[in-house]
């Protein structure tokens, strides 16, 4: 009989992909909170939600590095997570749906340009 | 009826299995066992929404499955050649599945359940085939049984298809799709709902990339997860809606995501066989009248996952977001036709809005 694989092992997420997820955590919360979504509840969970599209987005992306076309990658990637954060706020936010997307993509704009400047 | 179908899902996949197990054994060349177990996949699945049409179009339910388990017995004749027994079986499997799964569609058209408890026993009926623990004969024996039982259940069914969650509730609030229709922007109706069964089936084709996997030394343990995802979908989806249930199924994937090792494997494929039967009960809803065609729709939808399974460079992070998303949108759109259940189905009588946010309830 062949021997059974680790039960659970190491966690994959690197430091430098929870500085940069929680990095943007930090951008685009602020921008959503002036958006009009004030409520604390909201803001935590929007952040929770950057965490998690963060890392899955540079996870990802570190499994396509190898593999060619990366620009095309990352902008594919960043529709996803503009998709998947629309999806995802639509669950802790009430009120128009128009609204919640220019705001997402607003945030996403925000962390664009702040990472533009930061590793300019 | 219900059990006696899932029974008999495990047994028509047990004994395809079964069969190709023993030819895989006798068989030298390894490019004439591709070949062959490639036709026995084309034969089963791609031609499920043909024989799902057609039982659409007369919904004979009782000679599909007598005829089935007839396929079944002449593709267990050893005199035959490979690839016409190949072809019998798939024939049979296709049949059965065409017949049970537009059965239980109609026959339980407001719940996410039953399709997934009837569709989580053939993965362990396939391992224990492939893993040749079980004889053809004693599934073929369990098959015919079961097909007996159900012939004469399905005889005891008034024969009436119900239609849309709305037609099988009445009482529920109106459709807007019934006031759309009546307006110019009501011709775009059928193409939104074709467009909500694309983007479904596109995710049941990501399922058939993603929700795969094996333990060497142990060939049931992803099989039964496999079960285990898609009949807890149903039910968890049941219980608490269609939104809760796309979130806990997105975040499952990105808990399984960032760990290595077996159990966030068996994680991700259970997360990813419980939108199983979340993807077949919303592309039914697209069009309930085609419950045959739908669930052969869905099965086809896994033949580019066997046949390209290496082909597809997507990383899991990406499928768990576009399986999701597809959910979301395909909810969504059917929310804004009033073709979801007002309140999840299995709940008290206490009453929800309908369609709050997002993918509906």
């Amino acid at each position: 009989m062949d021997a059974l694989p680790v039960l659970v092992g190491p966690c994959l997420v690197t430091r430098i992909e929870l500085g940069f997820a929680l990095l943007t955590a930090a951008i685009e919360t602020p921008v959503f909170w002036l958006c009009g979504y004030r409520r604390a509840f909201q803001c935590l969970c929007f952040a929770g939600v950057n965490l998690v599209t963060n890392l899955l987005l540079n996870e990802g992306l570190a499994s396509q590095a190898g593999l060619g076309h990366y620009e095309q990658a990352v902008a594919i990637g960043e529709a996803l997570v503009l998709a998947a954060e629309f999806a995802l706020s639509r669950c802790f936010t009430q009120g128009s749906a128009g609204r919640l997307f220019l705001t997402v993509a607003a945030t996403n704009l925000a962390s664009f340009l702040a990472g533009i400047v930061l590793f300019w | 009826m219900l059990a006696i179908l899932t029974l008999m899902h495990f047994a028509v996949d047990g004994v395809c299995a079964a069969e190709l197990y023993l030819y895989e054994l006798a068989e030298p060349d390894w490019l004439q066992v591709l070949f062959v177990f490639g036709l026995y996949n084309a034969a089963a699945f791609g031609f499920q929404w043909l024989a799902g049409l057609a039982l659409d179009l007369r919904p004979a339910f009782r000679p599909a499955l007598a005829l089935s388990v007839c396929l079944l017995a002449l593709g267990c004749i050893g005199a035959f050649g490979a690839p016409l027994r190949a072809g019998l079986l798939g024939a049979g499997n296709c049949l059965f599945h065409a017949a049970g799964g537009a059965w239980v569609l109609s026959r339980h058209p407001s719940t996410y359940s039953e399709p997934g408890i009837f569709v989580s026993s053939g993965a362990v009926g396939l391992a224990l085939g492939l893993a040749g623990m079980i004889a053809p004969a004693v599934f073929l024996a369990l098959c015919a049984v079961c097909a007996g039982f159900a012939c004469w259940g399905m005889g005891r069914v008034p024969a009436q298809i119900p239609m849309s969650p709305a037609e099988a509730a009445p009482g529920e609030p109106a459709s807007d799709e019934a006031a759309l229709a009546k307006t110019s922007g009501g011709r775009l109706v059928p193409f939104l709902l074709g467009g909500c069964v694309l983007v479904l089936l596109a995710c049941v084709v990501l399922r058939g990339f993603g929700g795969g996997g094996r333990c060497p030394g142990l060939p049931l343990l992803f099989p039964c997860v496999f079960a285990l995802g898609k009949a807890c979908g149903g039910l968890v989806c049941d219980r608490f809606g269609l939104k809760a249930t796309a979130l806990a199924v997105f975040l499952l994937c990105f808990l399984a995501l960032q760990f290595g090792g077996l159990v966030p494997a068996l994680l991700l494929a259970f997360a990813f066989n419980m939108t199983m039967p979340l993807t077949l009960r919303l592309a039914h809803w697209c069009f309930p009248k085609a419950p045959g065609l739908i669930f052969g729709l869905a099965a086809g939808c896994l033949l580019p996952g066997y046949f390209f399974k290496d082909a597809l460079a997507l990383p899991p992070q990406a499928m768990a977001v576009l399986v999701f998303l597809g959910l979301f949108l395909a909810g969504s759109t059917l929310a804004r036709f009033g073709r979801l259940p007002a309140r999840p189905a299995r709940t008290s009588a206490k009453a929800r809005p309908n369609g709050a946010c997002g993918a509906g309830e």
